[in-house]
């Protein structure tokens, strides 16, 4: 897999927002890669060094629309630490 | 800031301001932090998202915009210091670029008043003169004030007043009836037409009297205009005009006088005072039009502006009175709203000239009016309306327009007596002396074209 297909998008919450400040990151990420992939594509995507990767398999949920059951939607979290000091810039040019 | 001016013609220029982030950035994080309470963003509980998220969601535009009044104070003052101008008044603000976030300003600048030589117009004051016969036409006119009026019973005569029943008929059609109407008889009355009183002349009180009375041909109603009608007038009752004499009780009654030679010396004084300002008044509307029109004045339109406007709300007062409205007004005339403010331009321009051209010499003559003299003239006037006039005192001085008003006139009665003072010189000193005084004046000018804001609110 392509890092960039690893990667699907950062989790910006108030959450994640206080845990950048000491380096560890959260992506949303494809539910077949495993810790090894996030790594690699966080290196290469960011030049940084990732200490360390936590993964979360979050359950979808089942939604009802009236008479309507929507399928659930299973994602894959991903949260890095990085090297002491390193840091990644979401907004940067902004 | 990198600020670059442009000047109009008519005072008015345009400061370009290209501002820098780092100038920027507090007003930002003002903004999102106050938008951020207000909207919703995934993620964040409302309020804490941090600027970034803010930004990057709302975008800098919104942010701008949300600060944009205390941005645009911060810029506006920046801008000015930064051009050295002196702008009396923002005229338009609006956003030229957002990238970088450049403003772009449009100002009024003083106007530039360069009176030409007044000082060699001779103005001559004369005193004014109060004779007898003056004084005692206003005490004649106080005796008529304080006359009283006495029930009598004998034949009516000219200058009584008589309670009436009248009926008037033209061709055995009633075309006037009144019910105890009081009426004067005069022989100079308009109604109905003069003979009506000589008419009445000698005719007891209680009888019913008839005669044929001819309206002239230009009488108002034209069903009578020109026609002979029959009149039948029933004259109730009678009062005779007691005139008081003009003596020491008449000075005790007018304003609590002791006498009527301190009644008559008060009405000397205050007629000599009255014809004084007058005479000055009217001196200084001539001279400020001669002076205007050998004035340049260059000025941004916002006076000229204003004066229109205040034009427009006047006449728009007047026709309320009427029960009027503008529209109307506007339609019946066959006339826009532009027709109408062509028409009072040349108005407008002038008396805005003129107002200028009076601040500019109260300045160059160092002319001051200081507040007790705008409250001893607002005595004088309310004073010509009889006793207990401190409420109608207070209302004037309470009214910023009338202040200014008479500030104004304050002004110009004393330009008229700088210039009389001067004009009255003997010729050697007068040409010496305007010389000198004319060139420090040209060089005051070059160097400080100076202007009135008050000349706006007028």
């Amino acid at each position: 897999m392509h890092a960039y297909e690893v990667l699907k998008r950062p989790i910006v919450t108030e959450k994640t927002t206080l845990q950048g400040e000491q380096g560890r990151y959260t992506f949303e990420v494809d539910p077949r890669a495993n810790k090894h992939e996030v790594k690699e594509a966080v290196e290469k995507i960011f030049d940084v060094d990732v200490v360390s990767v936590n993964i979360i398999k979050v359950p979808g949920k089942r939604r009802r629309y009236g008479r309507h059951v929507s399928k659930p939607h299973p994602w894959k979290k991903a949260t890095v630490k990085l090297a002491e000091g390193q840091s990644i810039g979401f907004f940067e040019g902004v | 800031m990198e600020v670059t001016t442009k000047q109009l013609e008519n005072r008015q220029a345009i400061l370009t301001a290209k501002v820098e982030d780092e100038w920027l950035d507090p007003f930002l994080r003002t903004a999102s932090r106050s938008l951020a309470t207000r909207f919703e963003i995934p993620g964040f509980r409302k309020g804490k998202a941090p600027h970034q998220v803010v930004v990057q969601r709302m975008g800098k535009e919104a942010l701008v915009r949300e600060v944009i009044d205390d941005l645009g104070r911060a810029a506006y003052d920046e801008a000015v210091e930064e051009s050295g101008l002196e702008p009396i008044r923002l005229e338009d603000f609006e956003i030229a670029e957002w990238a970088p976030l450049t403003l772009r300003m449009t100002v009024s600048l003083k106007p530039i008043i360069e009176l030409g030589d007044y000082r060699s117009q001779p103005v001559e004051l004369e005193e004014v003169e109060v004779k007898d016969e003056d004084a005692e036409a206003v005490l004649r006119d106080l005796q008529e004030r304080y006359a009283e009026r006495v029930s009598v019973d004998r034949p009516a005569a000219l200058g009584d007043f008589a309670l009436l029943d009248v009926e008037g008929s033209l061709e055995g059609r009633v075309v006037l009836q009144l019910e105890q109407q009081e009426y004067e008889l005069r022989a100079d009355a308009d109604f109905p037409v003069g003979e009506f009183a000589e008419k009445l002349a000698g005719v007891p009180v209680g009888e019913q009297v008839s005669f044929d009375l001819t309206f002239p041909d230009d009488y108002e109603d034209e069903d009578l205009a020109g026609h002979e009608a029959t009149l039948r007038v029933h004259l109730h009752s009678l009062q005779e005009k007691v005139l008081p004499e003009i003596d020491d009780e008449l000075a005790k009654m007018v304003a609590g006088f002791g006498s009527l030679e301190e009644l008559t010396e008060k009405i000397r004084e205050d007629l000599y005072l009255h014809r004084d300002a007058e005479l000055k008044d009217q001196l200084a509307e001539e001279l400020l039009g001669s002076v205007a029109e050998e004035t340049q004045v260059d000025s941004p339109p916002l006076f000229v502006d204003a004066e229109l406007e205040t034009m427009v709300r006047m006449l728009v007062r007047d026709l309320q009175e009427q029960g009027l409205t503008l529209e109307g007004y506007l339609k019946t005339s066959g006339r826009t709203i532009e027709n109408l403010l062509d028409e009072f331009r040349p108005t407008a321009e002038k008396r805005v000239k003129e107002s200028l051209v009076l601040s500019k010499l109260v300045e160059v003559e160092d002319i001051e009016v200081e507040d007790a003299e705008i409250e001893e003239e607002v005595a004088r006037i309310t004073d010509a309306y009889g006793q207990d006039t401190e409420g109608l005192r207070d209302a004037l001085l309470s009214n910023e327009h009338v202040r200014e008003d008479i500030r104004n006139r304050l002004y110009g009665r004393k330009i008229v007596e700088r210039l009389a003072e001067l004009s009255s010189l003997p010729e050697a000193t007068e040409e010496a002396s305007v010389a000198a005084q004319g060139e420090e004046y040209q060089s005051e000018v070059e160097d400080k074209p100076v202007s009135v804001d008050e000349a706006a609110s007028q």
